[in-house]
């Protein structure tokens, strides 16, 4: 799986990606198609790469460095098409020539800064024989055009010409017709001699920048890299994520935040309130009144596994993480009805799915929310106690969320505590009750699920003689 | 130097005509040859393709446009590739036309070329701010009074305008039709913060209401007004229309009680589609129009043959358009 369709499945994976301060289009291009790396030292190294980058770009020295390299990143082009022209053998343009000189040219800047810092340069490979191709004047100027550098012939010509249009402009309009087209066949042969010229210098740059394609193509993914590192490595500093240890067994997060929902809940002067959670293999159920944070709990979980292993640090204090092979999930608000079937059948299919997967042995993060939520208690309880059952083995680890109490399965449960007991004489109101939940979990026995829905309906606001009803109901 | 020396005092300047063969490109190659030695540094885009060496539509030889040693200009990749004059590539620019990316280069030789540029007014801006990159002092924009182009000439700050006898052979009315878009080129400017809010937006009607707040009307074009009449006055007598306001509109909110009281709000000059007559009679009834861009007129140049042959008299037709545009006018081919 590459990044650009992991943005369309995992919550919050595009909103990081959005804000990533990419600099050049083949970091953009290179960011997109970056793999879910799921090798445990390919992860590490990655890591390692951002790592150092975010230690450079909070060394005093070396600050000043990347902020120059970031915005002569902006300089980069895609030449993906012509360094392909290159290979195919064809003869490159003026456009094209321009591009690479520029690019080579950015290339090799680059490099020199980044070697005054000691930091990445050998990722770029050495270009100056190229540049000194296509800039035999050896001006350092990204500028191009086949100048008399280029050939000792083009100058006397091209001096000639200039003669002769000079003569034909100075006519006066009534000089004889026969002047006039002896000075335009002259000014046409000298045009036809300098293309021919200019056209046997592109071939022969052409041919020549042939042997160094590979080393082009190098560099210009070299440059993305660096430009992917410096982006990564400034939203790192900016979201205070932190690097993730990679291990192999149980996966952990001390301070585990949705930089989203973080956003948004500053943005109205609240707090987000980060978690703490260890998931080990096998199936952990966990309950929690409703609007305890389950989803997003889930959520964050899906968002952090895939950052890290698309090479982005993660959101919390401290991270443990064991690499999967693939990141499983089915959310409640997942888009029911697609396809004809209602939300049910959606999530009956997911699940197969997830089993099926799961079948074959691979490592999984499975994440399900609310199982079985939308059938009849009785059988939605049966449901989540087999799924848990089924799910609980040692290459798995799964989290299932759910309201059924009483699971007699045997596995790990957890709960979120849920409202405060500390509220007092405090008003709550459908904007505030967030602030009246604590969000963290408990290891739990699971027979009794929090029972808080008629509270909180009450304080959205739900009719009140329904709410009477309901108690009335619960007291028979 | 007659007016060239108040041309060159802009950092952007548009050189439209009222028409096809009213001289456009001679008053241009006539300002260009007098740039020659003042060691200004000049750019040179169009809107649109232009530098053909036959006029397409009429067949008529067309003087090309000639750039000197030194000058910066613009032309889409493909006509970059086609020049016949040395030039060398200073960037390529991001914006993208129909004939590919735009190029921008330095001439090294005199020679006639084809210039090409943005497809948009946004982008046309963002390539007039890019200029000073270069160390460009004018940036000087062939452009088009034409219904067919979306980039507006109406963004630069100042704009010279050739008009003549192939626009139309009976003087009285060469000089009214000549007058009418004189007038609409000094329309008022709306003010600098609304001018700035107004200018990101590229279609939809608006109400302005007196704190200077939009509101969208959500209609879709000002064929639909009449149906929307209820909502369209409910935020005040402000309305800014972002496409083109049509004779329709004009005669809509004539007839409208609060006409007095009515200011009508467009891009530029250049997004009015309305008869002299209507306009005339819009604003006699006490409507009021504005511009969110406006230029500046620095001169009128006319060009008193056309095309067909028939030639008027240079000194009558002169005399007659200062006389009703109140400002001085050049017949650019007696100005050697």
């Amino acid at each position: 799986m590459q990044l650009k369709n992991a943005l369309t499945q995992i919550p919050g994976l595009r909103y990081m990606v959005d804000r990533l301060n990419l600099k050049s289009g083949p970091g953009v291009r290179v960011l997109m198609a970056t793999p879910f790396m799921v090798k445990t030292d390919e992860v590490k190294e990655q890591l390692q790469q951002l790592e150092l980058t975010v230690n450079a770009l909070l060394d005093k020295a070396s600050k000043p460095v990347l902020a120059k390299v970031a915005t002569k990143l902006s300089l980069v082009r895609d030449i993906a098409g012509t360094v392909k022209n290159i290979q195919k053998k064809l003869t490159l343009n003026d456009i094209e020539l321009f591009e690479l000189k520029s690019s080579a040219l950015v290339a090799h800047e680059i490099r020199g800064l980044l070697k005054s810092i000691g930091f990445l340069q050998r990722r770029i490979p050495d270009l100056h024989e190229v540049i000194a191709l296509l800039d035999p004047e050896n001006s350092g100027v990204p500028s191009f055009y086949i100048n008399n550098a280029f050939d000792p012939r083009l100058d006397p010509l091209r001096k000639q010409l200039a003669k002769v249009e000079l003569s034909l402009e100075k006519m006066e309009s009534d000089a004889k017709e026969v002047d006039k087209d002896s000075l335009y066949s002259q000014s046409d042969a000298l045009r036809a001699e300098i293309t021919a010229i200019e056209d046997g210098v592109r071939q022969n740059l052409s041919e020549r920048l042939r042997g160094y394609h590979w080393e082009i193509n190098a560099a210009i993914v070299a440059l993305a890299g660096i430009d992917i590192l410096i982006a990564k490595g400034n939203q790192a500093i900016a979201d205070k994520l932190t690097k993730p240890e990679i291990v192999a067994t149980s996966t952990s997060y001390i301070g585990l935040f949705n930089p989203q929902i973080k956003e948004l809940l500053e943005k109205e002067n609240r707090h987000f309130q980060p978690i703490d959670i260890e998931i080990h293999n096998g199936t952990c159920l966990i309950t929690g009144a409703n609007m305890a944070g389950k989803t997003v709990l889930l959520k964050t979980l899906a968002l952090s596994q895939a950052l890290c292993q698309f090479g982005f640090f993660v959101p919390a204090t401290a991270a443990k993480i064991q690499p999967v092979d693939q990141i499983l999930f089915s959310f409640a608000d997942g888009e029911a009805g697609t396809a004809g079937l209602s939300s049910y059948a959606v999530e009956m299919v997911r699940l197969n799915h997830i089993v099926h997967q799961a079948a074959f042995g691979h490592k999984l993060l499975v994440l399900i929310d609310e199982l079985a939520r939308t059938t009849n208690p009785t059988e939605g309880r049966a449901i989540v106690g087999a799924v848990a059952k089924h799910l609980d083995n040692q290459n798995l680890k799964v989290l299932i969320t759910t309201h059924y109490g009483g699971l007699k399965v045997q596995c790990r449960k957890l709960r979120v505590k849920g409202f405060r007991e500390d509220i007092g004489d405090a008003k709550i109101t459908p904007n505030n009750i967030g602030d009246f939940i604590d969000y963290s979990l408990v290891e739990d026995d699971g027979v009794n699920v929090p029972h808080e829905a008629l509270r909180i309906a009450k304080i959205l606001g739900v009719d009140e003689e329904i709410v009477k009803q309901a108690e009335k109901l619960l007291d028979k | 130097m007659t007016f060239v020396k108040d041309a060159l005092s802009y950092k952007s300047l548009s050189i439209v005509g009222l028409d096809k063969n009213t001289g456009k490109t001679e008053c241009l190659n006539y300002i260009l040859g007098k740039v020659e030695g003042t060691g200004k540094r000049i750019a040179l885009t169009s809107i649109g393709i232009d530098g053909e060496s036959r006029d397409t539509v009429t067949h008529t030889a067309k003087p090309e446009i000639k750039i000197h040693p030194g000058m910066i200009f613009i032309s889409a990749e493909k006509h970059y590739l086609q020049r016949r004059i040395t030039s060398e590539i200073l960037d390529i620019s991001s914006i993208r036309t129909s004939l590919g990316k735009l190029v921008v280069a330095r001439a090294l030789s005199t020679d006639k070329v084809l210039l090409s540029g943005p497809p948009d007014t946004q982008s046309l801006k963002a390539l007039i701010g890019s200029m000073d990159n270069f160390g460009v002092d004018i940036t000087i924009i062939d452009g088009a009074l034409s219904r067919l182009s979306p980039a507006s000439p109406a963004v630069t700050e100042g704009m010279v305008l050739t008009t003549g006898a192939a626009h139309s052979a009976n003087m009285p009315e060469l000089v009214r039709k000549t007058k009418y878009v004189v007038d609409l080129i000094n329309l008022p400017q709306v003010e600098d913060a609304l001018a700035n809010e107004l200018d990101s937006i590229q279609m939809g009607i608006y109400a302005v209401d007196s704190e200077g707040t939009l509101h969208n009307l959500n209609v879709q074009s000002v064929f639909m007004l009449q149906k929307a009449k209820s909502v369209v006055f409910s935020h005040g007598n402000r309305l800014f229309v972002a496409g083109a306001a049509t004779g329709n509109l004009f005669e809509f909110l004539r007839m409208q009680k609060n006409i007095a009281n009515i200011e009508l709000i467009v891009k530029d000059f250049t997004k009015i589609f309305a008869t002299p007559e209507v306009f005339y009679a819009f604003q006699k009834k006490g409507g009021k129009v504005r511009v969110v861009n406006k230029t500046k007129l620095v001169t009128v140049c006319i060009n008193p043959t056309s095309p067909q042959g028939y030639r008027m008299d240079s000194d009558r037709l002169k005399e007659a358009m200062q006389a009703a545009l109140q400002m001085p006018v050049y017949d650019v081919k007696r100005m050697k």
